[in-house]
């Protein structure tokens, strides 16, 4: 019986796999092999040193200037440098001001264009790649955005008098062949003085005038008068300046005459001041 | 009447014979995937050349594999590549069947490639006939896309594993 029964599960294994309703089996053989690299290391960035802060002479743009640094031990360079100006010391948001593409002959430095005041912190990040990153200390700068102090002499703001009176008061102050002067001062030095003076006549069709150092002349069409440069001399403190022209030329008629000086610093910081007298 | 009975059984007895024929045994073939002439059992090998240390973004290693058939059978295999290690999930690893590793790169930035052949994508296996030997290039890479995270990793490792099977239908 056990022999039949052999025989007749054979015959029925047989059919379903002919049948295809039960899977061949279709043993083989195997091998494998495998590979190992030993160890892969990554290299990485060098901090890049705290950078130099200074404001450039002419524009007043602070400049910032730093060391290359290095990526990797095998004289790789930063793709990149970033300049970050922050509020603070440390934390808060960094605000990206300029950055500089390394290339051979690129200066590392570069201008925050801002012209922002106030003490602020700047820091240079290195990049390489399209993620890493190395950020420097913070250095710590306060830019000058102060622009010179000017002073008019002559003629006094506000004066209201006769011509003469006028005329006399300036001549007093700068001299006879001058109707106007001051002086302008700054720490880190006047580096120009251009004035402007008009004269408004009385009258109801009276019209403004511009005073071009020889002579008064009408104010164009097209807005205000010219401004001319001031004749200057260096004092212990700054520069005095002085309009071109005489004072008899100038305060001849009577009117409303403004004088506008504008002064400017080192740092391009300006100041414009303005003075107006009344001849009756 | 006549009774008969009988005295004696019919006899059913059979002459038989036998005879065997023996052979002279029987052996069992073999599978195997030779790789740089290394037969035998998986012992993983090591291909230091395949190693680079401090690696940067944008830099890359490669290194030729020779993949042979030394068994009795026609065989198709696998590649899988594992990378392992601190810098392992950073790494990019690409398989050229056919071709072959560019000189050693010593200088910055090292980047050595794979010439030749056709790119062997994952999963795909490869024939290979009794017998015959093909090159397989790695070329292990740290892309440009490298997160910052991965600066001054200081383990990482490249693993290919090859896996053969008979091919037991032609």
């Amino acid at each position: 019986m056990t022999s039949r029964a052999g025989l007749s599960a054979l015959v029925v294994t047989l059919l379903l796999v002919g049948l295809g309703w039960v899977p061949a089996t279709r043993a083989a053989f195997t091998d494998r092999a495998s590979v190992d690299s030993g160890t892969v290391t990554s290299g990485s960035m060098t901090t890049p040193a705290t950078p130099t802060v200074a404001q450039r002479s002419g524009t007043g743009l602070t400049r910032v200037s730093w060391a290359a640094s290095r990526v990797g031990t095998l004289g790789g360079v930063p793709t990149a440098y970033e300049v970050y100006r922050y509020a603070g010391a440390t934390g808060g948001t960094p605000v990206l001001t300029c950055s500089v593409t390394v290339a051979d002959g690129a200066a590392l430095a570069c201008d925050d264009p801002s012209r922002v005041g106030g003490t602020v912190h700047y820091a240079v990040r290195a990049t390489f790649g399209d993620h890493w990153r190395a950020e420097s200390s913070r250095r710590t700068f306060a830019a000058d955005r102060t622009g010179p102090v000017v002073a008019v002499g002559e003629p006094p703001d506000g004066f209201r008098g006769g011509a003469n009176a006028l005329r006399r008061e300036v001549s007093r102050g700068c001299g006879s062949d001058v109707p106007a002067c001051g002086t302008a001062t700054d720490a880190a030095g006047v580096s120009s003085v251009v004035w402007a003076l008009t004269v408004v006549g009385t009258g109801p069709r009276a019209t403004t005038r511009c005073w071009n150092g020889t002579r008064f002349t009408d104010q164009p069409a097209s807005g205000s008068c010219p401004q001319a440069a001031a004749t200057t001399s260096t004092t212990r403190d700054g520069l005095r300046w002085t309009v071109p022209g005489s004072v008899e030329d100038v305060y001849r008629d009577r009117g409303e005459y403004t004088l506008t000086v504008v002064a400017t610093d080192a740092f391009a910081n300006v100041t414009t001041t303005t003075v107006s007298v009344t001849a009756t | 009447m006549l009774l008969l009975v009988p005295t004696a059984g019919t006899t059913l007895a059979a002459w038989t014979d036998r005879s065997t024929v023996a052979g002279d045994g029987f052996t069992s073939g073999r599978l195997d995937l030779v790789v740089d002439g290394r037969t035998g059992l998986d012992t993983t090998h090591a291909r230091p050349d395949l190693a680079l240390e401090g690696m940067v973004p944008g830099e890359s290693t490669a290194a030729t594999l020779s993949v042979a058939n030394g068994g009795d059978a026609d065989l198709d295999w696998t590649p899988t590549v594992t990378t392992g290690g601190g810098l392992g999930p950073a790494l990019t690893v690409e398989l050229w069947l056919g071709g072959r590793a560019s000189a050693d790169d010593t200088t910055y930035p090292r980047t050595e490639t794979c010439t030749g052949g056709t790119r062997l994508l994952p999963g795909r296996s490869v024939r290979a006939d009794r017998g015959s030997t093909r090159d397989l290039c790695v070329l292990a890479t740290l892309p440009t896309s490298t997160d910052d995270a991965y600066q001054g990793r200081t383990s990482g490792s490249v693993t290919v594993r090859l896996d053969a099977t008979q091919v037991t239908t032609p």
